[in-house]
């Protein structure tokens, strides 16, 4: 099945981008997660006309990504499965909004135009940023990161376990479904009468693995406790760039620097 | 080192999977424990191991498997699964060594330095910090083998320890397996395998045991294998070339 | 379901993580309680296995769609509701990381539209008081098994529809009115819900044939402990108290906000409306302001009216031409950091 396979990819290139070396990839997870949280917080918060001030917020990806060494295009690939949403939601706006707010050439462009625009934005630079994050920081730093903020144990052990079998899993449905498909040529997905029984054989499968999971825990004397190797802690030139970083994304937001910067030639 | 007395299991109550065994394994035996499926192999491990509990006793160190004396017991023997996936559950090797001897009260420091060691001595070195999902079959089974020898444990069992590898992967680990001091229970279908690494076979048959002997003499035995669903190590078979069932 | 980012202002996202975490939180109590260590590898293989199941293609006959898995429901049948609840919000986690499915924003919201309706109403108020009701033979509990998940998932998916509009309107992103996209998701959801609940029934169904003690309330001698109703309850009652107050702590910062939204005034302006606390506020309208004074000077085509002269888009030629500055500026950044990727990576090949 083409998702299976795709998201298997996906998955896998995730994980050799994040295993890369870079000043972005050694900075302190905290700091990253710090970064990005205040950065999709900004962004949202921005005004739905406020288009080209905007555009000033897509410099911090389009600089961070630079400093990683990673492509954009890998996270624009990612885009066409979720823009959509984002636009379906959007493009209603120009339908409904006909406020004019200013000329362009003779084109009135109105507020519904702007507003589906500036939503689009905002969805595309929010999406940069979280795959910005993933693709620099391996899962098991980020949960590090996460149990610094005192998210419950519980939470952060179990996403690293399902992390730890999303693969193995994703394998397992594939190879039962390519063994549906090869019985079931010219079908599309599974049909009616094997639907209990697809998932169910699985799902019973995967719960005698958790028991042999669960077994192999106990003999090496589990109690309640997991261990996880530490996070270096943060440098002085980490922080100081967080702090630098934030501070230019606040400043982003408070001040019109596109506007300023236009300004500076049309007069 | 290992004792059973008159041990019988039964999942349901009625049919018995584990009968009346009795047998001992001293100290610094390497044991292989061969059967057709549902001989019971598993279940043995189970109940040494007191993730099953049946009838009679077992003995470790002259210590019964109860519950109060699980702790101590599970020290002592290291099991190696055969899904090293279901095994190796944390995110890191590193981190998948140090749980078994940070639940057992080490420190960090200690930990980190039975890691180095245990590395060192399989020359896994450069897996240490290897994330788990990414391994190959053959790290894979090695890690898990690394696992377990950081928990120093006085026996170490092993089920089916070379399925699903090729040649090279199965003869490392055939070798590193050999280089173990400890005691040693493996069950296998790898006849060859058990010739290799082990010097006295049980042999179980419907979860009572068929023969225990030299390895050397009982897998000779070509009337006893085939009559419990076995045939010759192949390389004791000699070659014939394909072979057709008539 | 899964919102994005950019469908939700600050102050609604924030309300709904705090609902979610609360929920998480009273969720993570309760597992710790019940000291069952074992739980953990399940829940987490579960939840594997229902990310991956949930890109399974179930076709739907006499359809040329397809259906998908509804993991609410199934997982709090397996696992019970705090569990099945904490597993839904790792797998939301997981999507939103390395999918792109809903934003790490709106992960609050997507965790309680997605997660708590299923797992605790669905299990509360609908599994478990179909499966305790009286009544023993096999045949009747299977009856029972696909009553629930259908009801289930139907009610659990209505109500998370209804959550997506409401978190949606009052972040006052889309000019579509309250009532239009109300009318939109429902009935969609309804048919999602009839073919995720028959899904998940059948999965149940093979599950209870095959080791029938693996589904919670099956086992009807089992006593449960009346401990976990009230603990839902309670989260229930403060997660309603949480969402309440910040969304009427919304609504009264700005008296006419939630009105604005339910009825879709496509007017005023959305940073005078949503979202934005005192501070932010002064210092936006203080841009605002120079914004208004740059523009006046700037005045290059004085001749049509701005509707809001004082939003930002008044700024618009000075922020059109300041944008195409920021693009150029963005792109040559790319052309430079490609260059030297490119250069890198031909120096590692020749080095090797």
């Amino acid at each position: 099945m083409d998702k299976l396979s795709h998201a298997q990819a996906e998955l896998r290139e995730m994980d050799a981008l994040a295993a890369e070396a870079s000043p972005l990839h050694r900075l302190h997870p905290l700091c990253k997660l710090l970064i990005t949280a205040v950065y999709i917080v900004t962004l949202v918060s921005f005004p739905k006309y406020a288009l080209f001030p905007l555009a000033v917020m897509a410099l911090f990806p389009v600089v961070l990504y630079q400093i990683a060494g990673i492509p954009m295009r890998l996270c624009f690939r990612k885009l066409r499965f979720v823009l959509p949403l984002v636009c379906a939601v959007g493009l209603i706006n120009p339908f409904l909004d006909h406020t004019p707010l200013f000329l362009l050439g003779n084109v009135t462009v109105t507020g519904g135009i702007v507003s589906m625009l500036t939503l689009m934005g905002k969805g595309i630079l929010a999406l940069t940023a979280s795959f910005l994050l993933i693709a620099t920081t391996p899962i098991d730093s980020l949960c590090a990161a996460l149990r610094k903020l005192h998210i419950p144990a519980i939470l952060t052990t179990l996403l690293l376990l399902t992390y730890r079998y999303i693969g193995l899993m994703i394998e397992e449905v594939s190879v039962m479904s390519q063994a549906y498909a090869l019985r079931a040529p010219g079908q599309r997905g599974i049909h009616i009468s094997a639907w209990g029984s697809f998932l169910g054989q699985l799902l019973l499968r995967s719960i005698d693995r958790a028991t042999e999971l669960y077994h192999a825990m106990l003999l090496r004397g589990f109690q309640g406790n997991f261990f996880y190797a530490e996070v270096p802690p943060c440098k002085l030139s980490g922080a100081v760039a967080t702090a630098a970083c934030i501070a230019a994304i606040l400043c982003a937001r408070f001040v019109d620097i596109t506007g300023l910067l236009g300004s500076l030639f049309v007069r | 080192m290992i004792e059973f007395r008159k041990v019988s299991f039964s999942y349901d109550g009625e049919r018995p999977v584990v009968e009346n065994l009795s047998f001992t394994i001293e100290k610094g035996e390497s044991v292989g424990l061969i059967g057709a499926n549902g001989a019971g192999k598993s279940t043995l491990m189970k109940l040494l191991l007191g993730l099953l509990s049946g009838t009679g006793e077992i003995l470790i160190d002259g210590l019964p498997v109860t519950k109060k004396n699980l702790p101590s017991i599970r020290q002592k023997l290291g099991f190696v699964l055969q899904d090293s996936d279901n095994q190796m559950f944390m995110p890191t090797v590193y981190e998948d060594m140090i749980f078994g001897p940070r639940n057992y009260g080490l420190s960090k420091d200690e930990a980190e330095r039975r890691v180095d060691e245990v590395l060192s001595q399989l020359n896994l070195t450069s897996l240490k910090h290897r994330h788990n999902h990414k391994l190959s079959g053959g790290e894979k089974r090695m890690a898990a083998i690394a696992t377990i020898l950081a928990m120093q444990p006085e026996a170490i069992l092993m089920d089916e320890p070379s399925t699903a590898l090729d040649p090279v992967n199965r003869r490392t680990v055939i070798r590193t397996v050999n280089a173990l001091p400890q005691t040693k229970l493996i069950a296998s279908h790898d006849l060859d395998m058990i010739l290799d690494t082990c010097d006295r076979v049980i042999l179980l048959a419907n979860g009572k045991i068929a023969a225990d002997g030299k390895a050397d003499v009982l897998l000779r035995d070509q009337a006893l294998l085939e009559a419990n669903r076995m045939e010759l190590p192949f390389c004791l078979q000699g070659y014939h070339g394909k072979q057709n069932d008539t | 379901m899964h919102m994005a980012d950019a469908l939700l202002a600050p102050a609604v996202a924030a309300t709904m993580y705090v609902a979610s975490g609360v929920t998480v939180g009273a969720s993570v109590r309760s597992l710790r309680k019940d000291e069952n260590t074992a739980k953990l590898p399940t829940m987490a293989v579960a939840s594997a296995l229902v990310f991956a199941g949930q890109m399974i293609n179930y076709t739907i006959p006499g359809t040329g769609s397809s259906g998908h898995l509804c993991g609410g429901m199934l997982l709090s049948a397996l696992l019970g509701p705090q569990a099945g609840f904490l597993s839904m919000v790792v797998i939301l986690a997981i999507q939103a990381l390395f999918f792109a499915d809903g934003g790490l924003l709106a992960l609050g919201a997507n965790c309680w539209n997605m997660a708590f309706y299923g797992c605790f109403f669905g299990y509360y108020l609908i599994w478990r008081p179909i499966l305790r009701s009286k009544s023993g033979s096999r045949a009747a509990t299977r009856v029972k098994i696909i009553l629930a998940s259908i009801l289930g998932c139907i009610v659990t998916l209505q109500l998370g529809a209804f959550s997506v509009v409401l978190e949606t309107t009052l972040s006052g992103i889309t000019e579509l009115p309250f009532g239009a996209f109300v009318g939109v998701m429902q009935p969609i959801h309804l048919a999602i819900g009839l073919v995720e609940g028959l899904i998940t029934a059948v999965v149940l169904l093979f599950v209870y044939e095959a080791r029938p003690e693996l589904l919670t309330e099956v086992n009807t001698a089992e006593v449960k402990n009346k401990c976990s109703l009230k603990t839902t309850l309670i989260v229930l009652a403060v997660a309603v108290a949480v969402i309440g107050g910040g969304l009427s702590l919304l609504a009264s910062s700005n008296p006419d906000g939630l009105e604005w939204s339910m009825f879709g005034n496509a007017e005023a302006g959305y940073s005078e409306n949503m979202g934005l606390d005192e501070e932010n506020y002064g210092v936006s309208g203080k841009a605002a302001d120079t914004a208004a004074a740059i523009q006046e000077k700037t005045a290059l085509m004085p001749d049509y009216a701005f509707a809001n002269s004082d939003s930002p888009a008044g700024t618009s030629t000075a922020g059109l031409v300041g944008s195409a500055i920021v693009a150029g500026t963005a792109a040559l950044i790319c052309l430079v950091g490609g260059f030297f990727r490119k250069k890198k990576r031909a120096a590692k090949i020749k080095n090797s």
